[in-house]
């Protein structure tokens, strides 16, 4: 049997906050048929796991919960006449834009005229975190969590230790204490709380769940189940062990990129994501990228507007208004981690949208965007964590093909004893 | 439970590692009533779990030594059966690579080694021929010495196969009861478990790890087995671009050295450490462990530094108190022993059987032929090195189940996943499902596909999913259903 092919204006890959709004902003521009294929058996991507609120505050201004924040954008690339295809999952990209997929119905080629990747990120392994000892069952990550607790109504287990302090690792305590489980600690290795402090008034706090920066996991031990968890306190302070019977390894997203990389993306070795220019257009004519896919968790509104904008400049691309003229690419300033995008084409489509993320955390900081020493952008002075990006918008006046553009961080590193100081607030 | 309700065997053997289910398979070719019993909960769960997934010709063995003569008959072995067992076997053959002078001067004696180990097909490779046929490494190398016939097999597989093919000729497999008690009767043994008392003709101990207690158990108190472990690194697939040959570095007095290799499922593998220790059931990776694998195997392959780990895992090797393995047949006390076999257990152990099965039935075994013999193992819908059937049309058109992805990662379906959950040797746990279909192995490591492949497991075997383990007892997933105590302990 041949492989039916179906012939699609535009393929979106992932039906996440950034592929629905991609694919919803194309059918806005009137491009014709547009699918967005998903393996999950619903659309919203992460935020359709989670029942926790705090979702589309900058969009919505209202903190919707995950499944409300999904439906909406769900009903938007409804209304917009977006064909969403679940259960379907996307086997392969090619770079002549067939994308191959498979669901219970059968196989199916669809040849587009512009891809869209938006396959998100994926929390860390264990194994990737340097964390020996035993491999007995109880270790999990937040999202097998949320889908235990969400889709099979089964809890993880009863006495947990989340490891990482980002926002997914602090809502994990209350889903835990929710199910009616207990949470001996937050281990966090960094001296100072990753997540929004908010997250944790909200999360930890009331439920008196101690954070322990500074913490190092040693070792997880347990034959069978998780027994418990060894820490090294910071300071050279003796090992101790935690008691307890599910270790979840939370946060420390990366991208799922693994689709792109075999469609043969250049990959960012910063973010590991594909390579985009500002219309997030990757290295191969036709295949944009957005979302968490390049550059790990940000929040969903993030997401959502990245998606966006990949639609505008796909539905661009397909009009034979996309520039695909020289491009510059955008050099490490100080301090800086990683960007997205990562080049810029020059063209006249107006500001570049920058993301971009601080290898440490800084005070009384501003991002700062060079055009041969000139400056082009700089926020306010804000606080910076390696693991969230600062927005930066930057204009394109001047720029030609020799210039040299360049982004960084100017602003204090912020001092251990800052961080103690939080450490101090934090473990009740 | 007396006597009187026992079941009733003409061979009991004890321990379902490589070993014994290829002695189980053996014996299943005569018209005999043949038991595997093992405290495991699946086939292979010992020593055969964690190993570098490698079939040895047998060059670097001792020469004149069992060990030496039965990993040559092994190799020979896995080459005829694998196709009809169905086990992925691949001849990418071995590279030994010299990395200093001193180490270069040695591979004309490893050569030697070989050749009066009947392995005559060893080549000297010079510096430039060795870099082009592994252009990823070090530039460092002073030449090496090719191995054609080492190979790379699936080592779950080789297991599993080899106790489904047992299995279906009528061998009896009691997973998850151990051994409490032996017993000497008139004409035979009794052999007690939690739930049952076996009656057999004939004892076979092939425990492995455990092959001291059991013979022990039996009696025998001259045998000694002590854990040696060995921690293993995993790169996720792209790396199998770096590679194209098993490379093994120069062996030690002490140990036969970490070697990084290709493995049939496409990623990279690295390792082993041998560390003797005490604890046999010690599986931990160690921090010094996993350098120690990194450090060798970056002076080989500098370029995996870059490559992305997807996960490390610990075995233990069986190390007996003999030199060399410890193989008896006591005719008169119809007893087996198999024990010591370490690291080289996967490529000897249908050669081990072969020797086993000729001296039991010297020893007085009746061996009529097995009439009913089927001589291929059921068929399997996937194994590595084959396309996954969610990319064939028609498979798909057949059974929609193989159009519903569970394990994005290595792109197992629904219908795999179901198919590793029936059979006669089924799989009943989630590393029992992982085994046979490569299901959660992939570079997430379960992040997407954990509880749909709970929900797909409880289903299956007709429990709920707070009953299902990783494997065995002790090893539930999960915790009961949610919210069930609203108010923490």
């Amino acid at each position: 049997m041949d492989t039916p092919v179906l012939e699609v204006d535009a393929a979106v890959v992932g039906a996440g906050p950034a592929g629905l709004g991609a694919a919803t902003r194309l059918m806005q521009r009137r491009v014709g048929r547009v699918v967005v294929l998903d393996r999950e058996d619903q659309p919203g991507g992460l935020p359709a796991q989670s029942g926790h609120r705090g979702f589309g505050l900058l969009r919505y201004k209202f903190p919707l919960t995950g499944g409300e924040y999904a439906g909406r954008l769900a009903r938007a690339a409804t209304a917009a006449s977006v064909e969403v295809r679940l259960g379907t999952t996307v086997l392969s990209v090619s770079p002549s834009l067939e994308v191959v997929a498979v669901s219970p119905a059968g196989l199916v080629r669809y040849k587009a005229r512009a891809v869209i990747l938006a396959t998100g990120c994926r929390e860390m392994p264990r194994a990737l975190r340097a964390a020996g000892g035993d491999r007995p069952s109880g270790i999990f990550n937040t999202a097998v969590v949320h889908r235990l607790l969400g889709t099979l109504q089964e809890l993880p287990g009863r006495r947990a230790v989340i490891v990482g302090s980002e926002d997914v690792g602090l809502m994990a305590v209350r889903l835990f204490r929710h199910a009616g489980a207990r949470v001996l600690a937050v281990v966090e290795e960094l001296p100072y709380l990753l997540g929004y402090r908010a997250n944790y008034l909200y999360s930890v706090a009331p439920f008196r769940v101690p954070v322990l920066l500074g913490h190092r996991v040693v070792r997880v031990v347990g034959r069978r189940r998780v027994e418990g968890i060894e820490v090294a306190p910071p300071g050279g302070a003796p090992v101790r062990r935690i008691p307890c019977d599910t270790v979840v390894f939370s946060g420390r997203f990366v991208p799922e990129s693994a689709l792109a990389r075999d469609a043969g993306i250049a990959l960012d070795v910063r973010t590991q994501g594909p390579l985009v220019d500002q219309h997030y257009h990757t290295v191969l004519p036709g295949i944009f990228a957005c979302g968490n896919l390049l550059h790990g968790a940000e929040s969903s509104d993030v997401a959502l507007e990245e998606g966006e904008r990949a639609g505008e400049a796909a539905a661009a691309h397909l009009a034979g208004q996309l520039a695909a003229g020289p491009a510059v690419a955008i050099h490490p300033g100080a301090h800086l981690a990683s960007v997205v995008p990562q080049r810029v084409t020059l063209d006249d489509r107006g500001p570049v949208h920058l993301l971009v993320r601080p290898d440490v955390p800084l005070v009384r900081a501003t991002v700062l965007a060079t055009r041969d020493a000139h400056q082009v952008g700089r926020t306010r002075r804000l606080s910076v964590v390696p693991h969230r990006a600062a927005k930066l918008t930057v204009s394109l006046q001047g720029v030609d093909g020799t210039s040299r553009l360049e982004v960084g961080f100017a602003g204090r590193v912020r001092s251990f004893r800052e961080a103690a100081a939080s450490w101090g607030r934090l473990a009740p | 439970m007396g006597h009187e309700t026992a079941e009733s065997y003409d061979v009991v053997l004890v321990g379902a590692g490589v070993v014994g289910c290829a002695v189980a398979r053996d014996l299943a070719r005569y018209r005999l009533r043949v038991a595997v019993v093992d405290r495991e909960v699946d086939v292979g769960d010992g020593t055969s779990k964690a190993n570098s997934g490698i079939v040895h010709t047998g060059f670097d063995a001792k020469p004149g030594t069992t060990e030496a003569r039965l990993v040559a008959r092994g190799w020979t072995l896995w080459a005829e059966a694998a196709p009809a067992l169905q086990v992925t076997l691949e001849p990418v053959g071995a590279l030994l690579v010299a990395l200093t002078a001193e180490q270069h001067a040695e591979l004309d004696a490893l050569r030697e080694n070989g050749r009066r180990n009947g392995i005559t097909d060893l080549a000297m490779v010079s510096r430039d021929e060795l870099l082009h046929l592994e252009p990823a490494i070090s530039r460092d190398v002073r030449g090496a010495l090719h191995i054609p016939g080492e190979s790379i097999i699936d080592p779950f597989a080789a297991v599993v196969a080899q106790a489904e093919h047992a299995a279906v000729n009528g061998v009896r497999f009691f997973l998850g009861e151990d051994v409490r008690g032996i017993q000497a009767v008139r004409d035979g043994y009794l052999v007690a478990t939690p739930w049952r008392e076996l009656r057999t003709r004939w004892l076979v101990d092939a425990a492995g790890l455990w092959s001291d207690a059991i013979a022990q158990l039996a009696h025998r108190d001259d045998v000694r087995v002590t854990p040696r472990k060995g921690e293993f690194v995993i790169f996720d697939k792209p790396a199998g671009r770096l590679i194209r040959h098993i490379l093994l570095p120069v062996p030690t007095k002490i140990s036969k050295g970490i070697l990084v290799a290709p493995t049939v499922f496409g990623n990279v593998l690295m390792g082993p450490t041998a560390v003797d220790g005490t604890d046999k059931t010690d599986l931990s990776v160690t921090p010094q462990g996993l350098r120690t694998v990194m450090e060798a195997g970056l002076r080989m392959i500098p370029g995996l530094r870059r490559e992305t780990v997807v996960t490390t895992y610990a075995g233990e090797r069986a190390v007996g108190n003999l030199s060399d393995y410890r193989l008896e047949v006591d005719g008169a006390a119809h007893l087996v022993i198999i024990s010591g076999i370490r690291s080289t257990g996967l490529t000897a152990a249908m050669a081990i059987a072969e020797q086993v099965v000729g001296a039991m039935r010297d020893a007085g075994l009746p061996a009529e032929p097995n009439r009913g013999y089927r001589p291929d193992r059921p068929a399997r819908s996937w194994r590595p090195g084959q396309t996954r059937p969610c990319y064939d049309p028609d498979r798909v058109a057949q059974d929609p189940r193989y159009g519903r992805v569970v394990c994005l990662c290595e792109t197992v379906s629904e219908g795999e996943i179901v198919e590793a959950l029936h059979g006669p040797l089924a799989a009943h746990t989630l590393d029992g499902v992982k085994k046979r279909t490569w299901a959660t192995a992939g570079r997430c490591q379960a992040y997407f596909c954990t509880a749909a492949l709970l929900a797909i497991v409880a289903r299956e075997r007709g429990t709920d999913v707070s009953a299902v383990t990783k494997r065995g007892p002790g090893t539930h997933a999960t915790a009961g259903p949610a919210g069930a105590r609203r108010k923490a302990p």
